[in-house]
């Protein structure tokens, strides 16, 4: 018989086991509700760390508490529920816009001790995060960090570099105003201005980036063209001219935009080359769903296979929130039709691009060799 | 990484002021930041326990960032 076996074996059958043993036996209703109870706990627990107005509801009773008890497990907890609630409140608005994955929800490992090795190979940012007192600055530097993190995935250092800083600052702009005047002073103290005065890009772009969002292109067709556009550089020659191809695909966006508008005053037709991009690496058309005056998706199918048959490699799709439904069924169809289109991914935008509230969108890309 | 209900979640480590002559010491890097062996990033300033903000390991190397306003958005 093993060590293992008997050290076991003397275990169980201890006087002090048995008696323990016994007590459960004659006690079951006592033993069930502990267990109940601590079910119950883990539950709460979880759901408190799922649901941000929860988070924030607890950390409004546990901040004034740890201002008069300093124990610093509390402190640790009130501080987390704060930033995890308020953050988590705020990237819920924003993250059904964005691409997939991400602006996931936050939250936050403290450490205290680990490995150095565990440090060296989990590839995470560590947050130094201060005293209540900071607590506002603790919330937009861990925002600020949560968001810089979660941006462009793996193409970080392919992004040009300001307008990787300018729509991280967009978005966390929007984060941090939410929680309130003070968190929006330090944000514009410590991050917006230190930032503009190193890319003085940036104050250009943000302008930029409004002007597209009130339509639905900043997220729905910049970020994820912009992130397209490293990935399929990233290793060839083509990576040194993505500061160019990006700037000439926002000039693209913007003037997209412009014609619309003209088209919509009447002031003139849009013009054919106006629907889609030709960069060296972005190359991509829009297609807008209007209101039908039939019910048939044909007519949208077949535009959208005439712009991949002219040498576009992505398509994005928006529709107006009250034609969801008409917009979703020239998805699908798309979809399932075109050889060679595979749906990438559909999204929300929090403007149509007429420039009212709510929209859907959707990105496809064009395979020619499946095609053919 | 999903939690219980099914939301996907990222994670930030954050250390405690507090926590952080503890946790400096666990990766062995508390008497090399108290013999000013590291510097920020960008400013190139010394790295202290006073004006450290940010850890990033970047594999065989570590790397800081120091509370300065100018560094501190660049992490």
């Amino acid at each position: 018989m093993s060590t293992s076996s008997l050290t076991t074996k003397a275990i169980t059958e201890s006087p002090w086991a048995i008696a323990i043993g016994n007590y459960i036996q004659s006690h079951p209703v006592l033993w069930f509700s502990l267990f109940a109870l601590m079910l119950v706990g883990s539950l709460l627990k979880l759901i408190l760390s799922a649901v941000p107005q929860i988070d924030i509801l607890k950390s409004k009773i546990l901040l004034p508490l740890v201002k008069k008890y300093k124990h610093k497990k509390l402190i640790k907890s009130a501080i987390k529920s704060d930033i995890r609630g308020h953050v988590n409140k705020e990237v819920a608005k924003v993250k059904k816009f964005l691409p997939c994955g991400w602006a996931e929800d936050m939250d936050i490992d403290w450490v205290d001790t680990e490995e150095a090795s565990t440090l060296r190979n989990d590839k995470r940012i560590i947050v130094r995060i201060r005293p209540l007192e900071n607590q506002e600055h603790n919330f937009v530097n861990a925002s600020y960090h949560f968001l810089h993190s979660g941006f462009f995935p793996k193409m970080q250092s392919v992004i040009p570099k300001p307008h990787y800083e300018a729509s991280v600052l967009y978005i966390c702009r929007k984060v941090v105003d939410g929680r309130g005047k003070t968190a929006s002073t330090i944000f514009e103290d410590n991050f917006l201005e230190p930032s503009i005065q190193k890319f003085q890009e940036i104050p250009e772009y943000m302008d930029d980036y409004e002007l597209m969002d009130k339509r639905g292109f900043f997220m729905g067709t910049f970020l994820r063209e912009l992130y397209a556009i490293a990935t399929n550089a990233k290793f060839s020659r083509a990576r040194n001219n993505i500061p160019e191809e990006t700037t000439k695909m926002l000039a693209h966006v913007k003037n997209f935009i412009g014609a619309y508008d003209n088209h919509l005053s009447g002031e003139k037709e849009m013009a054919p080359s106006d629907w889609w991009h030709g960069g060296s690496v972005s190359k991509y058309a829009i297609l807008l769903v209007a209101r039908p005056e039939s019910t048939r998706i044909d007519p949208y199918i077949k535009r959208a296979q005439d712009r991949f048959n002219a040498g576009s490699k992505r398509l994005y799709v928006f529709g107006a929130n009250h034609e969801r439904k008409f917009a979703n069924a020239v998805i699908a169809g798309i979809d399932g039709t075109i050889n060679g289109a595979k749906l990438v991914e559909s999204f929300e935008t929090p403007y149509d691009y007429r420039g009212m509230p709510g929209g859907i969108g959707a990105v496809f890309e064009y395979n020619r060799s499946i095609a053919s | 990484m999903m939690n219980f209900f099914g939301n996907r979640k990222n994670s930030i480590k954050a250390v405690y002021e507090d926590d952080l002559e503890k946790y400096l010491k666990s990766v062995d890097l508390y008497d090399k930041i108290l013999s000013k062996e590291f510097q920020c990033r960008f400013c190139h300033t010394n790295i202290s326990l006073e004006n450290l903000e940010v850890i990033i390991p970047r594999g065989k190397s570590i790397e800081f960032i120091c509370n300065n306003k100018l560094c501190l958005h660049q992490a």
